[in-house]
């Protein structure tokens, strides 16, 4: 289902920047409150949320937000964990901002948004701001519109964004190209050493956290994990810590941040560090034109003649020579200048 | 390149949002997941804050969300206090352009005043889930 909305960008984005405040509301609600429809535009018109966000009432600000993904299996705590690092991270004098996705319908688009409700502590902290998210079809455990909303939450200067995935398996491990610090929530029954050895997000977390160690006995799933990790940390690489937490008896949870502390550490302090984060910076760029790209695609695709079409749908011409056809033509006009800059 | 950019007033489609809540000392949530998951199904975002939860909070729930609509649930009597109150807490936070809508066990005596302080309907025991769908749908369009 869809219903049509309208929007003055001019004044949302000052609004969103500070420079006009809504009448009658506090300047920082203000903000929080033209922040959330930017948001609502990001995630349904993604093509005029591209232009929002070079406005130059935007282009003044910059983020310098810490993002820290937290993913991992369906029920494995991690709304009630992020609930508590907020806390944690609330003491410490930071401010955060919680992204939290959960799947939408395939069928009607339609989703039950249900990690909000773990974060009651905080509804009315005016540091504290959460916003939920469907995924929207997006099969990497964020939505697509992920990314743009942490560039804009960052806008506002908070300190931290948390990014909660869907509940995941093994292979969605998106997120491990969008957080600074990613963070695998498992259970001490998750799965024996065979589980541990598969690739997938599993092997890409920069912190793993054993939660629910109140229920079951975790040590062989820690040393399972330490075994891994340790591996990971030759020379000056990063050595994941992992780490044991109940949400329900409150243990573990300052070590989780400590640990989350560190990791952003060791990016600023070792080459290694400011390497990958340079590399997900080159993924971000990539992921941006791929989605420009894509539209170009889509409309190129809609011009392939019916006869050519039908070709291949007989299996007389293969799908690649009139992709390879399309692509040699458009990259010639791209070189001839024919397509022109914004041409969106 | 920015100053090429022309923007002002535009229009776009959206999947609307809704937010579900429950004000006040009430525990009976029943009611409100049922038409939690009804608007689910009927294609909408629907984020439910759980029982418990002062007009300070759903506002600022309904507001981070940039939800299109508030439903408020209420079994214990408090409807005249509470609901009011919401739509208060949602315009100092400059969500006055969200509509309220409220059920539970609310008299009809009551739905003269509820109307006046700004809620936009109301729904009460025996109310058909297609019904509920159907008018809140009609809402959103307006």
């Amino acid at each position: 289902m869809l219903v049509r909305r309208s929007l003055d960008l001019n004044s949302l984005a000052s609004q969103i920047s500070g420079d006009t405040v809504l009448e009658g509301v506090e300047p920082w609600a203000s903000r929080v409150r033209a922040l959330s429809k930017a948001l609502s535009l990001l995630e349904n018109d993604p093509w005029l949320a591209t232009r929002f966000l070079q406005h130059p009432a935007l282009a003044k600000l910059s983020t310098n937000a810490r993002v820290v993904g937290l993913t991992g299996l369906p029920g494995a705590g991690k709304s009630t964990l992020t609930n508590l690092i907020v806390g944690r991270l609330r003491k410490l004098g930071k401010s955060v901002a919680v992204l939290a996705v959960d799947p939408s319908s395939t069928d009607t688009g339609g989703a039950v948004l249900g990690d909000r409700i773990r974060m009651q502590d905080h509804f009315c902290d005016p540091q504290v701001y959460i916003r939920s998210m469907g995924s929207r079809g997006a099969l990497g455990g964020v939505s697509r519109a992920t990314r743009g909303a942490i560039r804009l939450i960052g806008l506002l200067g908070y300190d931290y964004i948390l990014v909660e995935t869907v509940g995941i398996g093994q292979s969605e491990s998106e997120i491990v190209s969008i957080a600074d610090t990613t963070t695998l929530v498992l259970m001490p029954n998750s799965g024996d050493d065979i589980q541990l050895m598969k690739a997938g997000v599993l092997q890409m977390a920069d912190v793993y956290v054993v939660n629910k160690c109140d229920l079951s006995n975790p040590q062989r799933m820690l040393s399972e994990l330490r075994a891994n990790s340790e591996a990971r940390g030759r020379g000056n690489e990063w050595t994941p810590p992992v780490l044991a937490t109940s949400a329900a008896e409150q243990q573990g949870l300052d070590e989780f941040v400590d640990a989350l502390q560190k990791h952003a550490e060791y990016e600023h302090d070792h080459p290694e560090g400011r390497a990958i984060k340079r590399k997900r910076v080159q993924t971000e760029i990539a992921t941006n034109l791929l989605f420009i790209l894509e539209r170009e695609v889509q409309k190129m695709v809609a011009q392939v003649p019916d006869a050519e079409v039908n070709a291949v749908q007989a299996g007389q011409l293969p799908a690649m020579v009139v992709a390879n056809r399309l692509f040699t033509e458009a990259f010639a006009m791209v070189q001839q200048g024919k397509i022109e800059k914004n041409s969106t | 390149m920015t100053s090429t950019l022309k923007i002002g007033d535009v229009t776009f489609s959206k999947i609307p949002r809704v937010l579900i809540a429950k004000p006040g000392l009430d525990g009976h949530d029943r009611g409100a997941k049922y038409v939690a998951k009804a608007l689910r199904d009927a294609g909408m975002e629907v984020i439910y804050t759980g029982i418990r939860q002062t007009p300070e909070d759903i506002a600022a729930a309904a507001v981070q969300e940039d939800v299109d609509i508030v439903g408020l649930s209420l079994l214990s009597g408090a409807h005249n206090e509470l609901f009011p109150r919401v739509v208060q807490a949602l315009k100092s936070r400059g969500g006055a352009d969200i509509p309220v809508f409220g059920g539970g066990i609310i008299p009809d005596a009551d739905f003269a005043d509820l109307k006046r302080a700004g809620i936009c309907a109301i729904f009460t025991p025996g109310a058909r889930i297609d019904d509920i769908v159907r008018e809140i749908h009609g809402i959103l369009e307006s």
